[in-house]
Formats: structure tokens, sequence, C-alpha cells
């Protein structure tokens, strides 16, 4: 349900509020989040249920799919072996913002290796400032959770 | 154990890549056609109530932005409306200087001093130019003044507002003939003297300069009557006048090179030389 969510913020409104053509992502957010709770299999299987949905949602059919799991794949032992830990804004800041840029550069190459989509016309808001926004949401959402 | 973990989130991701490869490449040669149908329907439902929010964000920044070019627009407007006048008053300009008898010079009137009390005006054309003291200076709506003082460049006109100011003047519907002269009571109203009472006036004729004086060509409107009263004790009438020249708003203005005729002037030296 969490998941489900997740996507329909993100498809709906999130979706909506750019910087420079550079949108947040919270199924990502939810992804690592939920890579501290479960086990990887059952986090992968999650990420991609969600990840399937926001693909649907926003017409970019197996971009999401591919770039969320495999980071959940690389990242999900890191982030099960820290979450035990009480992290600062910053800290979770630089966490998300790696998180958020390892699957934004899954995302790029993918999509660029498809040649589907116009990715070279939003590298650096994909890179950079979608990277930023989404480590800042991330920042926040600790900050609301933890108080 | 583990290592049996392991292989399954291998081989669990491995088969989710595939999927969504497959997917991507489905999506490119039309095959989720159906899927892409119904996800579109789907997100436009759950969209719908947020369009509402979209339509008001829209109205403001298009109320901002018809803000801004209504602004943009009545100064525009304005400054069109100041060209529309200037342009009238030039074309009249243009069309007196056609019709005009006597050679006219166009001039700017480029200083104004109608306090009351000694009013002047000062115009950019002097000697220079031709202009010389004695000179009518007009408009397209009749006689402003009479030039008193030239230099190279500029000329002062004492205008029809001033105590000192007298002009001979005669009704051109009943050719009756006075001096017009200003009387004090308003800048724009002067005084029609000497006509005798014998002769009807109505409101509303006009009176332009006679030519007599030998001063100003004959034919410059001056104003029309706006009242008329018998003189106290005489037997002639006191006609009030409104002139049609407005001295506030006249910005430009031409000289009438009108030179008075020399054997006239000598005949009145050789009269005033006998009484």
């Amino acid at each position: 349900m969490l998941a489900i969510g997740a996507v329909f913020i993100q498809a709906v409104l999130l979706r909506h509020l750019t910087i420079f053509n550079a949108e947040s992502d919270l199924v990502l957010l939810f992804a690592l989040w939920i890579c501290t709770k479960v086990p990887k299999t059952e986090a992968i299987l999650i990420t991609a249920f969600a990840a399937f949905f926001q693909d649907a949602l926003t017409d970019l059919w197996g971009l999401n799919l591919f770039s969320k799991v495999l980071t959940v794949f690389i990242l999900h032992n890191f982030l099960s072996r820290t979450s035990e830990n009480s992290f600062l804004f910053w800290q979770i800041f630089l966490i998300v913002a790696g998180a958020s840029f390892l699957h934004n550069l899954f995302f790029y190459i993918v999509s660029s290796l498809s040649g589907v989509f116009a990715s070279e016309f939003v590298v650096i808001s994909l890179l950079l400032v979608s990277t930023l926004f989404t480590a800042i949401l991330g920042g926040f959402l600790h900050l609301v959770r933890s108080r | 154990m583990r290592r049996l973990s392991d292989a399954k989130d291998y081989i669990l991701t491995a088969i989710l890549l595939l999927l969504a490869i497959g997917m991507m490449i489905n999506r490119h040669d039309g095959g989720l056609q159906n899927a892409r149908k119904a996800s579109i329907t789907v997100l436009s439902y759950l969209e719908q109530p947020l369009s509402v929010i979209r339509v008001y964000r829209q109205a403001l920044t298009t109320n901002t932005y018809l803000h801004r070019q209504n602004i943009q627009l009545q100064d525009e407007l304005s400054r069109l409306r100041s060209v529309e006048e200037q342009n009238r008053i030039l074309r009249d300009l243009l069309e007196l200087r056609q019709d005009s008898p006597h050679p006219v010079i166009p001039v700017r009137i480029v200083a104004k001093n109608l306090t009351g009390l000694n009013n002047t005006l000062t115009i950019d054309a002097g000697t220079d130019d031709g202009a010389e003291v004695g000179m009518a200076v007009i408009n397209s709506d009749g006689l402003i003044g009479q030039i008193i003082l030239t230099n190279r460049s500029f000329s002062q006109v004492l205008p029809y507002s001033n105590s000192v100011f007298r002009v001979s003047a005669t009704v051109a519907e009943t050719r009756a003939y006075g001096i017009v002269s200003w009387d004090a009571s308003a800048l724009d109203e002067l005084q029609l003297n000497h006509i005798p009472q014998t002769i009807s006036l109505e409101i509303g004729q006009t009176v332009e300069t006679s030519g007599f004086s030998n001063q100003f060509p004959p034919g410059i409107p001056i104003g029309e009557i706006i009242g008329i009263q018998p003189g106290d004790g005489i037997e002639t009438q006191t006609i009030q006048l409104r002139a049609y020249a407005d001295l506030f708003t006249a910005a430009e203005a031409f000289i009438v090179t009108f030179e008075p005729d020399s054997l006239i002037q000598e005949l009145e030296l050789e009269q005033q030389e006998l009484f």
C-alpha cells in the first residue's frame, strides 16, 4: 500500500513540482527506505512492483524498473547494514544523494541505450538537479520522521 | 544457505532487468499499446482533481501577464493620443500654411509667461529666420499676438492677453470696425470697443483683423462674440469676445511675414507732422 501511495504521489503531485525540468523521486526514497526494513529479495520485489507502476503512470516503460531494481540490488547490503545507526540530516542527505546519483546514472544510461528518449536533453537536470532535489526531499522526510 | 539466497537475488534481479529491457523494446515497437492506453486513462482520472489547481495557477500567471500588458497598452494608448493630438495640430497648421495669402514662418513656442501680470510668449525664430518686430503670430485657430522683440534666434511675442495689446478688428458678418483689447477679466476673453450701438450684433459672430491698422493682414480670426453691452453715456457698445486661439495649449505657431505698406506709413507720418 505504501508503495502504491508513493507511486501515486509521485505520478500525480511530485511530477509537476519541477526545478529546471528536474523532479524529485519519492519512489526511489521509498525503495531506499524499504531496503532498511526488509530482506533483499523482498526489497527487490517491492521495488520492482512500485517501479513498474511508476513506469506505467509516467509512460517510461522499463526505465524505472531497470534502474531502481539495479540500485536496490547494489545498495541493499550497505543500507541494511547502516540502518541500525541514527543519522544526522547531512548524512542522510549524502547517502540519498549518492543513491539517487547512482539510480539516475543507470536511468540515463539505459534511456540513452534504448534510443527512445531525449536523454541528452536532460542530462544535467537528471544527474545533478534531480539528484540534489531527491536528496533534499529525503533529508526533509528524515527530519519529519525523526521528530 | 546464504549462497542460495544470494543466487536467488541474482536470478530475480536478472529476470526483472530482462523484463525491464523487454518492456523498453516492446514500448518502442508498439507492443504495449493497450497497457499504455490503460495507464493514461488511470492517470487522467487521478490528475483530474488537480487540474483545478493547475487552472488556478495558470489563471494567476495569466492574470499577472495581462495586468502587465494592460499597463503597457495604457501607456501606449496615452502616447498615441498625445501623438494624435499633435498630428491634428500639425495638419491644421499645414493647411493654414497652404491657405495663407502671406508667407508664414513655422515656429515653436519655447517659453510662456501667462501669469496675468505681463503675459508674454517666446518663439524660436529671430531675425535670422525672417522674424521682425510688428509681425503677427497666429496658429490654426486664430491670432496669438504680435512680435515686440527679436534677436537672431528668438523673438518675444505680445499675446492678445496683454493689457497693452491692441488690434484693429471687424465683425465678419456686419463689417463693423472696432479695436480689440484685453480687459484682464479672463485670459481668453477680449473686448471689442468703438462699434456704434446702431449696428446690430449677435452672439457667436466672428471677429477678425480688419487690416486697417497696417500692422496685421486682414482676415485673421480673433474670436467670437459672447456678450454685448451698451456703453454707459456713450454711443458705442462694449462687446465681449472669446479668443479662438488658446494660449495655454498652443505649442506651435506661425509668423505672418506681413510687412506694412510703406506708402501708407509715409502718409501717416505726413499726417502726424501736419497736426
